[in-house]
Order: C-alpha cells, then sequence, then structure tokens
C-alpha cells in the first residue's frame, strides 16, 4: 500500500506538471464558464417578442375592421403581434420572403382573412400565434352564427349579439403559471451543466497521461516501470488514484466557481453536488483508462481518440448551442438508452436532477448510472491491460 | 517555390489533426445540420407537447383537456409532483395544463354572476415559446366558453357544443397559402453547416498551421540548415506566409466539399450563385484562422498551448460570433464586442445570404464589405505574426 500512495505522489506531480491537464482540465471549464456569463447576461430568459406580421387590406368596411383589429393587438408590452401595414400583396410578399416579418394577413371585402406564409419558413411559433390571433377573429363571427342557429332566442334581446361578440373577444379566461421545480430553470443552465459533462471527459486526459506512461508499449519510460519492483497493479491503481484526485479536485474548484462567481443554482445542495463531483471524476478516470489501454494505438493516435471522444459525446449532451440541444432532446425521447449511456449527458443530468427534483432517487439514478458506466470500461480497460502488459518488454 | 511545397506537404501529413479540425469538427456540423431539416415545406401549424391533468371531470374541463390535445401531441402524464417535476426539467411537454378540481361548476358560476372566472393551472417550459403558444390557445378557449355562458342561457354541456361547432368552423374558413420564392436560397440545413465550420475554420486552420510548422521552428535543427540556404529572409518569410495561406485554403476546401456532399440533396434546388456568395466570408475566415496559426507559431507555441490557443479562442469567438447562440438572442454589450471579432461578421454575411431569395448588387457589396472586413483581421494578425516572429529571431 505504501508503494502505492508513494507513486501516486509522483503521478500527482506528472500530472500537475502538465501543461495540457492544467490548460484542459483546469482552466478551460473556467473560462467557458466565464464566457456563458457574459453571452447570457442580459438576455430575457423565456422571453417572447411579439410576431410581426404583414397586413395589406383592400380598404373595405370588413378589410378595415379586421386590419385595426390586428393593429389595436399591437399594442401594449405584452402584445403577441406587431401588425404593419404593406399597400399590397407584393411588398408584403417580398417582406416575407426577406424575414422582416413572419407571415402576412389579406383581408378583403366578402372574404375570410387569409394568411400566407415563405416557403423557407413555414410552420413557425411565430406563424401560429398569427394564425390564433385570425382564427379567435373568426371564432367569434362562427360562434355568433352557431348560437344563432341552435339557440336564436339568446340573440334576441337587443344588443345580445354585441355583447356575445365582446365577451368573446375578452381576456377574462386566466391561467396561473406553477413553479413545480426546486429552483428556477432557464433555458441557459443547460449549457453549464452540459459543461460540466465536457469537463468531466477532458479529464479523462489525466487518466489517459498517466496509464500510458505505465504501459510498456506506452513510453519507454512506461517500459522501464513495467519491469520495476512495484506491482504492474500497483502502478495502475496509483495511476487512477491520482488521476481521480486531479480530475475532483478540478471539478470542485469549476464549480465552486459556478456556484460563487457565475451564480448557478445547485438547489441548495451543495454538498451533494461536491458528491456528485467524485462520481464525474470517476468516470473521466475510466474514461482514460479504457482509451489509454487500448491495445495497438500509438500514443499520439489514443490523444486523437479521446479529443474526438470528448467532442462527440458532448454534441447530444447539449454543449453546442441550440441545433445539439434539440439534438439531446431528440435522443432523449427517441433513443433513452443512447443517452443513458453516454456519460457526458449522464453528468449533465446528475446536477440538473439534483437542482431540480425534490426527490433524491433521480440523482441517485444518475450517480448509479456514472458508475455502472465506470464499472463497464473500467473492466474492458483491465482486461485489455491484462493482455498487453508485457507485449513490448 | 520549395520551402512554400515543403512547408504545406508537412502541415499536411499531420493526419491525426486533420481527422480531429476537418472531418471530425465537419462530421458534427452536418449531424447538426440534418437534424435541423431544410427549413420548407407546406404549412402546418407548430404543434407544442401537451400533457393535461383533469381534476375536474366536467363537460367544461373534458372540452378544454380535449381542444389542449387536438392542438399539439399529447403526453400522458400522471398527477403526481414529481411527474409535474420530471416534465418541467426534462422539458417533456412544452405545456402542462392543470384543470382544478371545480373549475367546470366555477367558470359558469362566475359567467352568470358577472364575475372574474377561476384560474387554470399550467406549467409552461423554459426553453422556447410553444408553451406560451398552447397557454394563449387554451385561454382563448375557456374565454370562448366562459362568453358563452356568460351571455346565453346554455347548459354547460350546450355551450361545449356550440364552441367545438364554431372552432371547427373558424379554422377551416382560415386559408393558409405558402409563398413560392421566385428564386430557391439557402436551405437552413446548410446554413447551420456553414455556421457550425467557422470552428474549424478558424480554430482547426490555427491549430494545423501551428502545430503543422513545429518542425520548421526557430529552435528546430532543420531550420538551421534552411537558413543557411541561399534565400532571402523576405522571400523564405513569403513562401511561409503562402504556406499557411494554402493551408487555411485547403481546410476551406475540405470542409466545404464535405458540406456540399453531405447537403447536397437539399443543395440541388438551391440558387448555385447564393452557395458561391457564402463560400467568401468562410474564406476569408480560413485566413484568419491560418494567420493566428502563423501569429502562435512565430511566438514559439508548442503542442499544448497552440491547441490551448486554438480552441480557446475559436470556442470564445464562435461563441461572440453567434454560431452557437443567434445574434439577434445577445445583448447590447456583448454585441458591441462581439462585433470587434471575425467570426460575427462572418456569421451576419451568412445570415444575409441565407435570407435574400436571389443575388442582387446589394447583397453582393454587403457580402464583399463584411469578408473585407474579416479579411482585414487576417492581415492585422500576419503583420504581428511577422513582426514578433523578427523581433523574436533577431532577439
Amino acid at each position: 500500500m505504501r508503494s502505492v500512495f508513494s507513486l501516486m505522489r509522483f503521478d500527482l506531480l506528472q500530472a500537475l506538471r502538465n501543461r495540457g491537464v492544467v490548460i484542459w482540465v483546469l482552466l478551460f471549464p473556467l473560462l467557458l464558464a466565464t464566457v456563458f456569463m457574459f453571452m447570457f447576461d442580459g438576455v430575457p430568459a423565456g422571453g417572447t417578442q411579439a410576431a410581426a406580421v404583414g397586413v395589406v387590406s383592400d380598404g373595405s368596411e370588413g378589410a378595415e375592421a379586421l386590419a385595426g383589429a390586428l393593429e389595436e393587438l399591437s399594442s401594449g408590452d405584452d402584445a403577441p403581434i406587431d401588425a404593419v401595414r404593406y399597400p399590397d400583396e407584393a411588398a408584403a410578399a417580398e417582406a416575407a420572403r426577406s424575414g422582416e416579418v413572419c407571415a402576412y394577413v389579406v383581408a378583403a371585402a366578402g372574404a375570410a382573412p387569409r394568411m400566407e406564409v415563405p416557403a423557407r419558413e413555414s410552420g413557425t411559433v411565430d406563424q401560429a400565434v398569427v394564425q390564433l390571433v385570425l382564427e379567435r377573429s373568426l371564432q367569434v363571427s362562427a360562434t355568433l352564427a352557431t348560437v344563432a342557429e341552435v339557440a336564436p332566442e339568446a340573440l334576441s334581446s337587443p344588443g345580445a349579439a354585441v355583447r356575445l361578440a365582446s365577451a368573446l373577444a375578452g381576456d377574462d379566461a386566466t391561467t396561473e403559471r406553477l413553479s413545480v421545480l426546486r429552483t428556477e430553470s432557464s433555458e441557459f443552465a443547460r449549457y453549464y451543466y452540459a459543461m460540466l459533462g465536457f469537463s468531466s471527459l477532458m479529464g479523462a486526459q489525466v487518466a489517459l497521461l498517466l496509464v500510458v506512461s505505465k504501459r510498456a508499449d506506452g513510453t519507454p519510460a512506461g517500459a522501464r516501470r513495467q519491469l520495476g519492483a512495484v506491482d504492474p497493479v500497483a502502478q495502475l491503481a496509483s495511476s487512477l488514484l491520482a488521476a481521480w484526485v486531479v480530475v475532483f479536485a478540478c471539478l470542485v474548484v469549476a464549480l465552486l466557481y459556478m456556484r460563487l462567481v457565475v451564480g448557478v443554482s445547485f438547489g441548495g445542495r451543495e454538498g451533494l453536488a461536491v458528491a456528485a463531483c467524485a462520481a464525474c471524476a470517476l468516470v473521466s478516470c475510466a474514461v482514460g483508462a479504457l482509451i489509454g489501454s487500448l491495445p495497438r494505438v500509438s500514443t499520439s493516435a489514443k490523444d486523437v481518440v479521446c479529443t474526438v471522444a470528448t467532442m462527440g459525446l458532448s454534441l447530444p449532451a447539449g454543449l453546442f448551442g441550440e441545433p445539439s440541444q434539440r439534438l439531446a432532446d431528440w435522443l432523449s425521447a427517441n433513443a433513452p438508452l443512447v443517452q443513458a449511456a453516454n456519460p457526458a449527458v449522464q453528468v449533465g443530468e446528475t446536477f440538473y436532477r439534483l437542482a431540480y427534483y425534490d426527490s433524491l432517487a433521480p440523482f441517485a439514478q444518475s450517480v448509479g448510472a456514472l458508475l455502472a458506466i465506470s464499472a463497464v470500461l473500467l473492466a474492458v480497460s483491465a482486461l485489455f491491460m491484462r493482455r498487453q502488459r508485457y507485449a513490448a518488454l | 517555390m520549395q520551402l512554400f511545397r515543403f512547408a504545406g506537404r508537412v502541415v499536411l501529413r499531420h493526419r491525426g489533426l486533420l481527422a480531429i479540425y476537418v472531418v471530425a469538427l465537419a462530421a458534427f456540423g452536418w449531424l447538426m445540420a440534418s437534424y435541423v431539416g431544410t427549413g420548407s415545406g407546406p404549412y402546418e401549424a407548430v404543434r407544442p407537447t401537451v400533457a393535461v391533468i383533469d381534476r375536474d371531470g366536467s363537460a367544461v374541463s373534458g372540452a378544454l383537456a380535449a381542444w389542449a390535445a387536438e392542438e399539439g401531441e399529447l403526453v400522458e402524464l400522471p398527477d403526481t409532483t414529481y411527474a409535474l417535476q420530471d416534465a418541467a426539467a426534462k422539458d417533456l411537454a412544452n405545456y402542462v395544463l392543470v384543470i382544478p378540481e371545480g373549475y367546470g361548476e366555477g367558470l359558469e358560476a362566475a359567467a352568470r354572476a358577472g364575475a372574474e372566472p377561476p384560474a387554470l393551472e399550467c406549467v409552461v417550459s423554459y426553453s422556447d415559446a410553444r408553451g406560451s403558444l398552447a397557454d394563449e390557445r387554451v385561454r382563448a378557449g375557456a374565454q370562448q366558453l366562459y362568453a358563452l355562458l356568460a351571455e346565453t342561457d346554455l347548459t354547460a354541456e350546450e355551450a361545449v357544443g356550440v364552441a367545438r361547432q364554431a372552432r371547427g368552423e373558424a379554422e377551416t374558413r382560415l386559408e393558409v397559402g405558402v409563398i413560392e420564392a421566385e428564386e430557391a436560397g439557402l436551405p437552413s440545413d446548410y446554413l447551420v453547416y456553414m455556421q457550425f465550420s467557422t470552428y474549424a475554420l478558424f480554430g482547426g486552420t490555427a491549430i494545423l498551421v501551428a502545430c503543422g510548422l513545429r518542425s520548421l521552428g526557430r529552435d528546430q535543427p532543420v531550420t538551421q540548415r534552411l537558413l543557411a540556404a541561399p534565400l532571402t529572409e523576405t522571400a523564405r518569410g513569403a513562401q511561409l506566409a503562402l504556406a499557411c495561406l494554402g493551408v487555411g485554403l485547403a481546410v476551406w476546401a475540405a470542409v466545404e466539399a464535405l458540406g456540399a456532399l453531405w447537403c447536397a440533396g437539399s443543395l440541388a434546388a438551391a440558387d448555385a450563385r447564393l452557395v458561391l456568395l457564402a463560400q467568401a466570408p468562410l474564406l476569408a475566415l480560413a485566413c484568419v484562422g491560418a494567420a493566428f496559426g502563423y501569429l502562435l507559431w512565430s511566438l514559439g507555441a508548442t503542442g499544448d498551448l497552440a491547441h490551448a490557443a486554438g480552441n480557446i479562442g475559436s470556442m470564445v469567438l464562435t461563441f461572440l460570433g453567434g454560431t452557437w447562440v443567434q445574434q439577434a438572442s445577445m445583448g447590447a454589450a456583448v454585441t458591441a464586442v462581439a462585433r470587434l471579432t471575425p467570426v460575427w461578421w462572418v456569421v451576419h454575411a451568412l445570415g444575409e445570404v441565407y435570407a435574400a431569395t436571389g443575388t442582387t448588387g446589394g447583397l453582393v457589396a454587403s457580402v464583399a464589405a463584411q469578408t473585407g472586413l474579416t479579411a482585414l483581421f487576417a492581415v492585422a494578425l500576419a503583420a504581428a505574426g511577422m513582426a514578433l516572429g523578427r523581433a523574436r529571431r533577431r532577439g
């Protein structure tokens, strides 16, 4: 045991003296978190902007009434739409094509309003908002007609139709938004949790570096170490232990930075977040150990594999912007097992579940998944190490 | 031109770097582009994912639940706190409608008395505006029922029947058409691919140049031999700069060729002139990457430092430039800083080309101006690299 700790001390020194480890495992997450902090500062979270819509009227009374109603809806801070008048359809179509407006509405005498959307941007949320506004307007007349048909006595009194039309166009019905999560969520929180997943995988470089330096076919020093007096298993154990300590420390530093400087919430469970870092560091070591133990692969090729694996696994974790988050959502819905087996996704999920759920069961499930992934990867790497240990001697 | 050819060959022999920074990054871009789709086609109204928890069980609540389900993709959700948290945390549903017990009776009583109706409860997703859209739809349905119960003597069941019939008629009366473009513009998937390629064009090129030219570094024996060759300092510097430019050109050609190959289906209908116009700012960015790589090489940055500078620089610039988060979503302060970076102008120019349906003089002039602006960054970085390189040699 003493030899393991003695070796571990040298492994720690070797890792901390490696410029790549310091840059990628310690500094890069801090820098990325800082970039996120400045990027998302001042951006309204979950805010909705009014849908810009073009209006073309033929000047008739009915058309002007609709155009006026749309313009009325454009006023105020919470206006759902922003109506812009155009003299003719050609001008409105050009504005829709160029993206100035999401669609345009044609109001003409004796005809139902017509909505036109550009072919390249059809089916957007803004267009659905315009459609809803138009349908509500049509619903008023359709409801009046249906009531007149089904219960004509309801509209027999003077002014009944006007009162009903006014009530139909009103906004008495309300909804109350519930806050069900432990802490307030935002679309930007995902970036920070995904970044922790990315950082964990970047930490695989530490284990890779230390494992390769112990392999007989990795470096000349590795060959000499394998011939030394210390048992190869003890050498490997010291490497993994040292790698785990380094990655764990770096993740805790990133966590503290995110909590204290950036202000990312962990739902008041910072202690458990630190414990989660321990599991994340373990999976990081397991990934590094597996890549480091790959037989018949050069050290430089292993570096390439590690980088590609880090970026490739981080992609479905939602780190790389909106398209990758949509890909992550799609995979979660359609291929949950793929996401469950992805360590970068599981790291992000661990912190996410810790922050947002009342129950700790989902958090424990994610930690369990990380431990299971680590166990599998370490078992495979042990097989590779066992078979290759003396190959280069 | 012996040194130019030699340097270019040395750089392009780094197959591992090429695999990561050209092929892998291009593949990631294609993966995301293929998920986004082409963005064109017949109109289909947005259908948010909706879950309904009906604690009332009345005719009114049944109608509201049915309408919410009809206008979205229904997600089954049990009525537990955990399920609600799960849905909100994982964004399983853009909108969860909770109809409280007694809502139907409460709505009818309030309508008859002319009082304020009871509120429905909901959980709206933080991710985008779909949840808010579903909320608007639900409130429109509730308002319709409230108005019918307030202004007529219809029973709740009759009001639901009238509302359902009127909604059907309104939907069929609204005509939605699609404006076909006179000329086909760039497809959305190709735009996403091009935006994602900015990472490889800047960072990838810089790392390839900085690491690839390592063997020609000031402290390397081969450089000492080259210094003894009958070649002026200016000629040697010019050939090396040309080699860096050649690497940038090669990376740009490879990334864009892969993009054209992978997006060939959607690009088939696009205006070829627009596709070519979009290449101009990307090529300028590859030159900026090459100039940055040359600067790093001049500073003597070795493997780890070059990788760090290239990747971190690329990550920061692409975030600021609008590759990951839309430029329109950025705050004023971030935009002010972002305008001082090359990727911002590239993404902006690509956005203009994407918005266009045909090549006009104004568009070409605007893209050319932004390409020129991007190229100026390359000139500035290359000049800084030459000056620092010369100072280091003399030092």
